[in-house]
């Protein structure tokens, strides 16, 4: 009963028979995925093996709660960043040689700007995602990458831009909207309905 | 908790999908989102956009499976009944997920959709009562395990929660004990009783009571596990005791009883 073409099915088939403790399911949706939810921890945390406990715990949480990725509310990919990018800046807040990182990071954007072109663009980001992001105003393409990419809060991502908070907070929002907006435009699986 | 106006947390969304909020803005948001159809699906698209942002075709790392896989062998997951979403059950799949156990020498997951209101509070309660149990003894692992009939039994009890018109019985006992019973229209039931205590002899039975208080031996199980039984309909009670061998009287007082509803 076991030989079907699992590389075939749907992201939300595989968790289904990740649900019935299909480990082959679980090993399919690690193929598709593992990579960019390494990459994402990996990025924010330097630490390779740091990154690779990420993707063990993001994996077997699947294994034990499937139930928890509903696939009416986005795809499986998104699901398991979602849980990478969430466990990294945990890691991260809790990491006591945060202050340094931050003074470090400070003064780096005191001495004439982060890197942030080298930051991002050494990413291995789709074409679209890139255009979308190069059409975005310089702060709130920054504030962005200093969150996602920085594991920062928008409160602090103020400090080290020298803005105020608000400010902040309603840039994220602003670039994330067009974002969203672009990225539907170019029609890579986002609603982009404007609420 | 912050308090937090709906406007508040609209500007919120996409800080907090970038995990770029404090701790009690992320609690007043996951606390606003299942009432807001709205904010959840912005939510939904900001957390696309994130993973877009990522997106990076970095390999897997060597050696990580591996430890995934050991770890799952090493331990087994809570035995507990759980809800599929829906749209995964209707991913050209029957509605009622069978138990499938690959990988694993017990069926210990009952997948179940479109329950009826009755059934899926009886599900919520025993997937609470059941939740986090990790005592797994090796020698009823194998026998369930040897019997593919629990697989299939498992699956027909599955069958029979979402039937609207099947009663349910919870059966608790003073020490904790606890395990569940559902009875179909037809007299058919499934007792539920994977979440009792491993028994170092003797067997598990079941007997159901009338309201008149006739008794009748219903089944046993030599330990925790999940069997059928038929019962007459007039049925109120359900009880289990623990006997030295399947006997037509009991010989002990419950240890676990429940009310048919």
């Amino acid at each position: 009963m076991d030989r079907e073409d699992l590389t075939e099915l749907s992201d939300a088939g595989l968790v289904l028979r990740v649900s019935r403790y299909r480990q082959d399911a679980l090993a399919e949706a690690y193929r598709r995925h593992a990579g960019a939810v390494f990459g994402l921890a990996r990025r924010l945390l330097a630490d390779p093996a740091t990154a690779e406990e990420i993707v063990q715990e993001v994996f077997l949480r699947l294994w034990n709660e499937p139930e928890k990725f509903d696939p009416g509310r986005g795809s499986l990919r998104a699901y398991l960043l979602a849980q990478s990018h969430g466990r990294s800046v945990d890691r991260l807040r809790a990491d006591s040689s945060r202050r340094q990182r931050e003074e470090r990071e400070l003064r780096r954007t005191a001495e004439g700007g982060y890197d942030l072109e080298h930051e991002v663009w050494d990413l291995t980001v789709a074409a679209t995602v890139k255009d979308a992001m190069v059409k975005l105003p310089d702060e709130e393409r920054t504030a962005i990458e200093l969150a996602y990419f920085g594991g920062h809060s928008y409160r602090e991502v103020a400090v080290l831009l020298a803005q105020p908070e608000g400010t902040v907070k309603s840039r994220i929002r602003a670039g994330m909207r067009k974002m969203r907006t672009e990225l539907a435009k170019s029609g890579v699986g986002i609603t982009g309905e404007e609420s | 908790m912050t308090e937090l106006s709906h406007r508040d947390i609209e500007e919120l969304l996409a800080a907090f999908c970038l995990d770029a909020v404090d701790d009690d803005e992320r609690a007043a948001i996951e606390a606003h989102l299942p009432a807001c159809p709205r904010c959840r699906a912005e939510v939904a698209d900001y957390r696309e956009v994130a993973a877009l942002l990522a997106n990076g075709d970095t390999p897997a790392p060597d050696g990580v499976w591996d430890r995934i896989v050991e770890a799952i062998e090493e331990e087994p997951p809570p035995l507990r009944l759980q809800l599929v979403p829906r749209e995964i059950a209707n991913d050209a799949e029957p509605a009622v997920a069978p138990v499938a156990s690959r990988g694993w020498r017990s069926p210990r997951r009952i997948a179940i959709s479109a329950l009826s209101a009755a059934a899926a509070v009886a599900i919520v309660v025993l997937g609470w009562q059941v939740h986090d149990l990790r005592n797994h003894d090796d020698k009823i692992e194998q026998q369930l395990a040897s019997a593919n009939a629990t697989r299939e039994t498992l699956s027909e009890a599955n069958q029979a929660m979402l039937d609207p018109s099947s009663r349910l019985a919870r059966l608790t006992g003073t020490e904790g004990q606890h395990a569940l019973a559902v009875l179909q229209q037809d007299g058919t039931g499934y007792f539920l009783a994977s979440d009792l205590p491993a028994l170092s002899s003797g067997v598990y039975e079941l007997w159901s009571a009338n309201a008149n208080g006739t008794v009748s031996p219903l089944g046993s199980l030599d330990g925790p596990g999940v069997s059928r039984f038929t019962a007459g309909d007039d049925v109120t009670q359900l009880m289990v005791t623990v006997e030295p061998a399947f006997v037509n009287t009991p010989t002990n007082n419950p240890i676990a009883q429940g009310s048919v509803v």
